[in-house]
């Protein structure tokens, strides 16, 4: 069967990769189509058989391309005014930003804090204009672009992802798709993603998400009918869960100037958007704790992992290159805060990062404001911490923020204050914390049908089930002569 | 009332091309402004449905056409027979009120407040409850309308993206099946629309339906202010039938109606107030007033509630500057509330000023009561309304004057500007109660150019000719709408075309 993806940008496909590399495996023609021209493959995809990449259609060719944008970045916005959202203004100003600078040139007046003033709309008004700008997408029709390029592929099954940019195009794959009766899914990219960016915008025939987390917002925010709805667990970490540290704890402190005898703290960078003066931050977060009362709190090794797409610049003043031992994957060191038992240490890693594995491996406990990286860490067992930072608006402005604190069933311990928090990274560094617990919430969030069953292969297994659908419909009308 | 005949008809005989003409109008009461129209027609043999929903409250049609054997009223279908019911009306109030985002709409601030106060309703679906907020500059609160004076503004490009996205999806709404049926049933030659800009127009469904069936449609502008001051066109008609060349400007640079698809007939709603003549003598009109038959009248014509919310207390003090003047303390006044904003006027005794009447009428077309009060009169003050054009018509001198308050209601228009003598009309402006005083007394003095003023009036509203009345010229720019042959022959292409889509739909199914 012809399994055809289509990606905003061909690196995301390292969120899937396993599946897709899968699906080639049983046979099947794979074909990556990718919205940002990329057509190299890597890693396990590269120079695989039946593996190929080609350019999608980025942005829809005709007439409605600015108009279908705006129409549904204005959607967009509108489903951050809904109650679950009252405290998400960061979400609801970038949403807000994206539908005014689809209207209006930046010369003109669009002023950001009118992002907030439609709050207190009545849930039935916001309904209404909802089911009104719902009808008006159902006038939006195919584009001929995108219709040519799947009638060219032929696909038996179009998987989609991420699907949610706010305002995005990939719901023209869908109705194409639909018209042309070839089965669409969309697969989730990340744990974040059915919360805090645009609505489908149109209805894919299955949609494969981690857990029942994301199932339950499928259906409740996105509309999806509860029976098109695939929990396969996250193919993501699959590799991650694989993985053995390349380094022993000597080797690690060795490399990265760490005295062995100190516990180490691993400090997660989050996105510029979930904090936008991280660094600042870092440093007062460095002083608190050498502040602490407690010994092996204030003497211990501190490791700071700025976000792959973090702010910029951690590395202010001498930084040291090494590569990595076993792997060989490049970090970089800086000791920038004047700390000698506190280093930023990063690589250009975004999946299966070796450096990542072996820090929160040889940590006795992390910390992150609101990132991916501390399911990581508890994928890998460790007890993972976050304090409110108020400059961090991703924290308490999101919603998926909630997901991962221990008070809402998840595994990260939330403090509201320093001396909170010194206490709890004390309990960590004393080996007081619930292990069975951080395995429960991995279980229910990253592979919600066994630890060690993987979810590629039931990603892979969703989509060749989509696919047969069609695959039977076209052997059934070729038999019919329809 | 005498019935103008449209010109193809003047040599008596029935036209042999006798048409059906369906005219949708969303309440009775719009065709004050087209019964003269309306009976010419009948009167030239063509048969004439006027269809409305039939509201409980309208007007009653008058007799003359209510009698007519060739006039036949119809209820027809209201909302839409689809499930883009509700969504067609919602996203097209959202577009109107857009509207007054851009250019040069943006600075009629009164207009805007309206629109967003149509929208609140619009998205509340219900005229108790309100779109309420903080503003996040001032902290005050907001309410529906109010939103509008955030003054959100749309630049040229911003504007062009809207109005594609407009089009576009205005050109996805399909023909409403349950327009398409009755027009079907009423198989017309040509369908008229009016006033077709009302926010959220659901007569955009009439013009979208009979175009869909391939039937002409026309749009006769119903008043002066009416492309300037309400919804947009959503969808183009095939002629747009206007007063003048204002306009005709306003269809092709605000709505994008090609010049060509658009018709100057003048205002045919004048014509018959044009034909009337006064009931009574001064002495004796100034009898049944009160009033000094040897002094110079001058009477205020009050505008409409939206224009100018209560105007009772500006009159009282209008009437006080006025009695200040020496020049002006011995003339009589009429004040003539507007017909549609009697109420605040229960309980003013104007009457206790000297020489002070106040004219209480109803009647909105071809008032007998305001020819007599301008006929009458030496000089006609308003701030902002229609009867200065029947001012302007009796070739009186028309003053106004920038007033405190109502600066929404004046400037806050385009509309207002349209009869300003500094823009080609024949109101005279006064910054202040001192200019305004200097130009009644000229006015009472005999200072003013009577041909002026007429010229000004014909090119508003007979640009043919004060001559030429606009109702014939209006009625033979319809019949000229309708296809070049019989109707007969051509309902039967019709029937037989329909009949054959239907089987190529059926073979295909």
């Amino acid at each position: 069967m012809r399994i055809l993806f289509v990606v905003n940008r061909l690196a995301h496909v390292r969120h899937f990769d396993r599946a897709v590399r899968l699906l080639a495996d049983r046979g099947h023609d794979v074909c990556l189509a990718s919205q940002d021209d990329d057509v190299e493959l890597w890693g396990i995809l590269a120079g695989q058989s039946g593996i190929r990449a080609t350019a999608a259609p980025r942005n829809r060719g005709d007439d409605w391309s600015a108009a279908a944008t705006m129409l549904r970045r204005t959607r967009d916005y509108l489903r951050y005014l809904h109650p679950r959202y009252a405290s998400a203004s960061l979400l609801r100003r970038r949403a807000f930003e994206k539908m005014a600078g689809s209207i209006s040139d930046s010369a003109e007046t669009m002023n950001p804090e009118w992002s907030e003033l439609l709050l207190r709309l009545p849930k039935p008004e916001q309904k209404r204009l909802d089911v009104l700008l719902a009808k008006l997408e159902t006038g939006i029709p195919c584009d001929p672009d995108i219709h040519e390029f799947l009638e060219a592929q032929r696909p038996d099954a179009l998987v989609l992802s991420p699907m949610v940019g706010i305002g995005f195009t990939q719901a023209d794959f869908v109705k194409s798709a639909r018209a042309l009766r070839i089965p669409s899914a969309v697969l989730v990219f990340s744990w974040d993603n059915l919360t805090n960016k645009g609505l489908f915008h149109a209805t894919p025939d299955r949609v494969i998400v981690w857990n029942g987390i994301q199932s339950n917002e499928a259906v409740k925010l996105h509309r999806c009918p509860r029976e098109s709805v695939v929990v396969t667990g996250a193919p993501r970490f699959d590799e991650f869960f694989e993985m053995q540290p390349a380094s022993t704890r000597e080797e690690f402190c060795r490399i990265t100037g760490l005295d062995p005898a100190r516990p180490i703290v691993t400090y997660l960078g989050s996105s510029k958007f979930v904090a936008a003066s991280e660094q600042a931050f870092v440093a007062r977060w460095i002083a608190e704790l050498r502040r602490s009362s407690d010994p092996e709190l204030a003497g211990c090794s501190l490791v700071i992992r700025p976000h792959p797409a973090g702010e910029k610049n951690w590395h202010a003043g001498q930084s040291t290159e090494l590569r990595w031992p076993k792997v060989g994957e490049k970090a970089t060191v800086s000791r920038p805060f004047g700390d000698e038992r506190a280093i930023v240490m990063n690589s250009p890693m975004q999946n299966a990062d070796a450096v990542l594995y072996d820090t929160v491996y040889h940590s006795a406990a992390v910390v992150g404001l609101n990132t991916s990286a501390e399911i990581e860490a508890a994928i890998v067992g460790r007890p993972v911490f976050t304090i409110l930072d108020g400059n961090a608006r991703g924290q308490q402005g999101t919603l998926h923020f909630h997901y991962l604190l221990r008070e809402r069933g998840g595994h990260v311990e939330l403090a509201r204050d320093f001396d909170q928090h010194r206490a709890q990274l004390s309990d960590a560094l004393a080996g007081r914390y619930d292990r069975p617990a951080i395995d429960a919430f991995v279980q229910r969030f990253v592979r919600p049908f066994g630890l060690s069953t993987p979810a590629s292969p039931r990603v892979a297994d969703a989509i060749e089930t989509l696919a047969a659908r069609h695959d039977a419909d076209r052997h059934t009308a070729v038999a019919s002569g329809r | 009332m005498p019935i103008a005949t449209p010109q193809s008809l003047q040599d008596g005989n029935v036209d042999s091309r006798a048409m059906r003409i369906l005219f949708h109008l969303p309440r009775t009461n719009v065709l004050r402004h087209f019964d003269g129209v309306v009976l010419a027609l009948a009167g030239g043999g063509h048969d004439i449905t006027i269809a409305t929903p039939g509201k409980s409250n309208d007007w009653p049609l008058p007799a003359a056409v209510a009698s007519h054997p060739r006039i036949a009223c119809r209820v027809c279908p209201e909302a839409r027979d689809d499930e883009w019911r509700d969504a067609a009306t919602d996203f097209r109030t959202l577009v109107d009120c857009g509207h007054y985002l851009e250019s040069p709409f943006f600075e009629a601030e009164k207009l805007r407040h309206r629109a967003f106060r149509t929208l609140a309703q619009t998205i509340t679906g219900d005229r108790t409850r309100h779109l309420t907020a903080r503003c996040a500059s001032c902290g005050n609160k907001l309410v529906d309308g109010d939103f509008g004076s955030l003054r959100p503004r749309l630049g040229d490009a911003a504007a062009a993206r809207m109005h594609r996205l407009a089009r576009l999806i205005e050109d996805a709404i399909p023909s409403d099946p349950g327009r398409e049926r009755f027009l079907r049933e009423e198989d017309p030659d040509v369908v008229l629309v009016s006033p077709l800009v009302r926010f959220g127009s659901e007569q955009s469904d009439w013009v979208k339906s009979a175009r869909a069936l391939g039937i002409p449609v026309g749009f006769p502008v119903f008043s002066w202010d009416n492309l300037t001051t309400k919804g947009i066109i959503h969808v183009a008609p095939d002629r747009v039938f206007v007063w003048n060349d204002v306009q005709k400007r306003e269809a092709t640079q605000y709505y994008g109606i090609p010049a060509e698809q658009v018709v100057v007939t003048g205002a045919p709603r004048f014509d018959a107030f044009i034909d009337l003549s006064p009931s009574l003598d001064r002495e004796a009109y100034c009898g049944a007033l009160g009033l000094d038959p040897a002094a110079p009248i001058v009477t205020y014509l009050c505008s409409s509630e939206f224009v100018a919310g209560r105007e009772v207390a500006f009159v009282e003090h209008w009437i006080e500057e006025l009695h200040r003047d020496p020049r002006l303390r011995a003339c009589n006044v009429i004040v003539r509330p507007h017909p549609r904003a009697v109420r605040q006027w229960a309980g003013v005794n104007i009457t206790r000023h000297e020489r002070v009447a106040l004219s209480l009428s109803r009647v909105l077309n071809a008032d007998q009561s305001l020819y007599d009060a301008l006929h009458h009169s030496t000089a006609v003050v308003g701030l902002n309304t229609s009867a200065q054009i029947e001012a302007g018509i009796l070739g009186k001198p028309v003053l106004t004057l920038l007033a405190p308050g109502f600066e929404e209601g004046q400037q806050g228009t385009l509309h207002f500007r349209y009869l300003l003598r500094e823009d080609g009309g024949f109101v005279e402006l006064a910054r202040d109660f001192a200019e305004h005083r200097d130009h009644l007394a000229a006015a009472l003095g005999g200072h003013y150019d009577a041909n002026a003023i007429r010229r000004a009036v014909e090119l508003f509203i007979r640009p043919h000719g004060w001559q030429r009345p606009a109702t014939p010229i209006l009625a033979d720019a319809i019949l000229a709408l309708a296809p070049d042959k019989p109707s007969t022959v051509r309902r039967w292409f019709g029937s037989a075309t329909r009949a054959g889509r239907r089987m190529t739909v059926g073979s295909k199914q």
